[in-house]
């Protein structure tokens, strides 16, 4: 395994591509990808901010500052564009704070609708055509139907493989936990999906063939517990749950988890094939069909034998912070134990935090 | 006991759709018999008449209720005869009567997050009590935040109605016209789904013309406050909100419009000495609706009155009855909410420009990321004007961090500097 994640982390180092930066996965990253540029997952450092809070007010979140501070400091110089999603009000102004005070950056916006009926992908389809001519005039060059019909395939086994790593990775933790499924998920949005996909192959190959299984794993009597949010800082979350005896057996993060479900269609138009594809996803909280998450969520607690759900959010995240109340109501009434936890970005209350987890996992 | 005692303890013991309707026909009885002279004019008797018989009908007949949003087509809601009801305007009142922090409270024992605005998170606690009829769906639109998709959401499946939810692109090119006129005409046939009654075109036609009507009377409100006269209170003039957020397409929305106007062209004649100004204010956002000393400490006590307010400063266009869908769609986009922040700076300028503004205030609610994201950009281009800039943060119908001593220390502040320049 770790010599399979140093694989990919010198993919990165070898990576010559230029980069588009994005912060969501409604980001189209086939296109991106189609134009010949490696699509890369803003992660800003999490240090103290120094000059985000000038420009967006402190109840505002914290990863959206942070992405501004990094840019005001320069340290976005290297991109080639960034994409903005309409995901929420905060992407709208931190764009709008990008547009007329950061002008070194190409930036695109992208108008992403709420719902995936035929309207709203007929409306997403000619979004998409804007975006591809901005990566056209970008690279100079067209792109055509048919690297983008080559892209799609890419990305489809990508999120394939990934969505094979997770079935693994919950009857193989001792060979990939949660925190290995994190920095791969992480490694794998900054490398070409090809060099990608052979790696991943290899991981979901060695895990398929291993013996070890589920019960090996759970006679430590460690808790499952199964994690759920959008931007909330994984690793030392994942760190204190095992330190506090539980076991993170899988998550529906927006690049994490929720990341592979989805699948384009191969045949016919393809950007009308990825207007659909994307709008009809397990969703994230913006969309109209929200719950629907929900239902994955319950499916996935059921996969993975968690015999509770923490619920993570950055602060003053609406989308996902308010659905937590309707998620906890249905969970109760499934008698499924739940954590929540809101946090910023930069910070990380840790001993707070570990004292609730600790209480949690003494509960289930 | 006075009528307003009387209202509240009807809001306030045991309170149910029906009680409320009674206790909105007391306040209607209560205005109705109130002389015009009580009024900031006979205009606003008009719409105070006009709120409260609107609120009787509202809760007392489920029936033909509709739960809206601010910016929702509620042209489309009258052409199918029926009543809308902004959930917004119930926060509003419950601010008023001094009851938003039980309805919060409650919100916070069920986990919702105190950074989500308090003005979704008090209607839905209102409509969890049981207070609002049960209405025939709702209708709202992504304009102008993130909350409405989800207060809306909450509140559909608490009562079991349909939420019809209209997506309001972010562009206003074609593509983004035709996409949002699409789902106007879409909602409509869903309205007759639910309903079982077909739109009739005259009953469409009759909405948009009653919806011209009252844009027309905007436009020219709009225009009148232009006058070196302070027309009217800003305090009067966020009230305007109630009316075209409440009565756009109705004949007593273009009545009442249309008494404003002509109360403002009345007063431009008027030998009347009028509102004394010292300095003259652009209001952006919206004021806090629990009792609070803001704008009259800067408009009565100070003199600086706000001569125009961003939220009615639309461009009010016609709606065409050959075309009620694109039209509408267009309208809709015309907002300047809707977008990039430039439509709301665009607006901004042209407002200090024409209203020959000397200060700027916007009042910052907590959890409006939509507006407070874009203060920076604003506050550098007033400036470029060489005015003040005012940013007061603050809850619209949260009391409880009400602090009117800082308020007053830096709308003295600000008062001073608008002097000064």
């Amino acid at each position: 395994m770790i010599t399979l994640i140093q694989q990919l982390k010198s993919s990165i180092l070898e990576n010559r591509k230029g980069k588009i930066g994005l912060f969501c996965p409604y980001s189209v990253e086939e296109l991106i990808d189609a134009a010949g540029f490696q699509p890369v997952r803003l992660i800003p450092g999490r240090s103290e901010l120094q000059l985000a809070n000038g420009y967006l007010p402190s109840n505002f979140c914290s990863y959206l500052r942070h992405i501004v501070d990094s840019a005001l400091r320069g340290e976005l110089k290297d991109l080639s564009a960034i994409v903005f999603n309409h995901s929420c009000d905060g992407a709208r102004r931190t764009f709008d704070v990008f547009d007329h005070y950061i002008g070194d950056i190409p930036a695109q916006f992208i108008d992403v609708p709420k719902a995936g009926d035929e309207l709203s992908v007929s409306y997403f389809r000619k979004q998409l055509v804007l975006f591809r001519a901005f990566l056209e005039k970008l690279r100079g060059e067209a792109i055509t139907d048919e690297s983008l019909s080559r892209s799609i395939v890419r990305y489809n086994w990508n999120r394939e493989l990934l969505r094979r790593l997770y079935r693994c990775s919950a009857s193989q933790l001792q060979n990939l936990g949660a925190s290995d499924l994190m920095l791969i998920l992480d490694l794998n949005m900054s490398i070409p999906k090809d060099q990608a996909n052979k790696v991943l192959e290899e991981v979901c190959v060695e895990c398929e063939l291993s013996d070890d299984t589920l019960s090996a794993v759970s006679a430590g009597g460690r808790k499952r517990v199964f994690i759920s949010g959008n931007m909330f800082d994984s690793l030392p979350l994942f760190d204190f749950i095992e330190e506090c005896g539980g076991l993170v057996v899988g998550d529906d993060f927006c690049f994490g988890g929720r990341y592979g479900q989805m699948e384009t269609a191969e045949e016919g138009e393809p950007l009308t094939a990825l207007a659909k594809g994307y709008l009809n996803r397990v969703p994230c909280g913006r969309m109209k069909n929200n719950t629907d998450r929900f239902e994955f969520l319950l499916d996935e607690i059921e996969r993975t034998d968690a015999r509770g759900i923490i619920y993570t959010s950055l602060k003053f995240c609406d989308h996902f912070l308010v659905d937590y109340p309707a998620l906890k109501e249905l969970l109760d009434g499934k008698g499924i134990p739940s954590l929540f936890l809101e946090g910023e970005y930069f910070s990380f209350a840790a001993g707070q935090v570990k004292t609730r987890v600790e209480a949690f996992l003494e509960m289930l | 006991m006075g009528v307003q005692e009387r209202i509240k303890q009807i809001l306030t013991h045991k309170p149910s759709p029906k009680k409320i309707a009674r206790a909105a026909l007391l306040g209607l009885l209560q205005k109705s018999c109130t002389p015009a002279g009580r009024f900031h004019s006979r205009a606003h008797k008009k719409l105070s008449v006009l709120s409260f018989s609107h609120a009787w009908k509202f809760f007392g007949s489920s029936s033909r209720s509709v739960f809206t949003s601010l910016f929702s087509p509620i042209e489309i809601v009258y052409a199918h005869n029926l009543y809308p009801f902004m959930l917004e305007a119930l926060s509003g009142v419950a601010a008023k009567f001094d009851l938003a922090k039980d309805f919060l409270s409650q919100m916070e024992r069920q986990w919702y997050t105190t950074d989500f605005c308090s003005v979704h998170r008090i209607f839905i606690s209102v409509a969890q009590h049981h207070l609002l009829p049960r209405p025939t769906f709702l209708l709202s639109t992504s304009n102008a935040c993130d909350g409405n998709l989800k207060s809306f959401g909450e509140v559909g499946n608490f009562y079991s109605r349909p939420h019809l939810f209209i997506n309001v692109p972010y562009f206003r090119d074609d593509e983004s016209v035709q996409y949002l006129a699409q789902q106007l005409q879409s909602s409509s046939r869903q309205i007759e789904e639910i309903t079982g009654k077909k739109l009739r075109q005259r009953d469409l036609e009759r909405s948009m013309y009653y919806a011209n009507r009252a844009s027309k009377a905007f436009r020219e409100i709009n225009e009148l406050r232009k006058n070196p006269k302070a027309l009217m209170y800003g305090e009067e003039g966020l009230g305007l909100l109630l009316l075209w957020g409440l009565f756009m397409g109705s004949r007593q929305g273009a009545a009442a419009a249309e008494s404003y106007r002509d109360e403002l062209q009345r007063r431009v004649t008027s030998t009347d000495k009028g509102i004394p100004v010292k300095k003259r204010l652009l209001w952006l956002h919206l004021k806090p609706y629990y009792d609070n000393n803001i704008l009259p400490m800067l408009e009565k006590e100070l003199d600086a009155v706000v001569v125009a307010e961003e939220i009615n400063l639309q461009p009010w266009p016609e709606l065409n009855p050959d075309d009620p869908w694109k039209s509408l769609a267009q309208k809709m986009l015309s907002q300047a909410w809707v977008g990039n922040a430039q439509h709301r700076i665009q607006n901004i300028r042209k407002a200090i420009e024409e209203y020959r503004i000397d200060g700027v205030v916007h009042y910052s609610h907590w959890g409006c990321r939509q507006s407070n994201g874009a203060v920076r950009l604003i506050r550098d281009a007033v400036q470029e004007y060489g005015i003040p800039f005012l940013e007061i943060d603050g809850d619209l119908v949260d009391s409880r961090n009400y602090a009117e001593g800082q308020i007053r220390t830096r709308v003295e502040g600000f008062m001073e500097v608008m002097e000064g320049a």
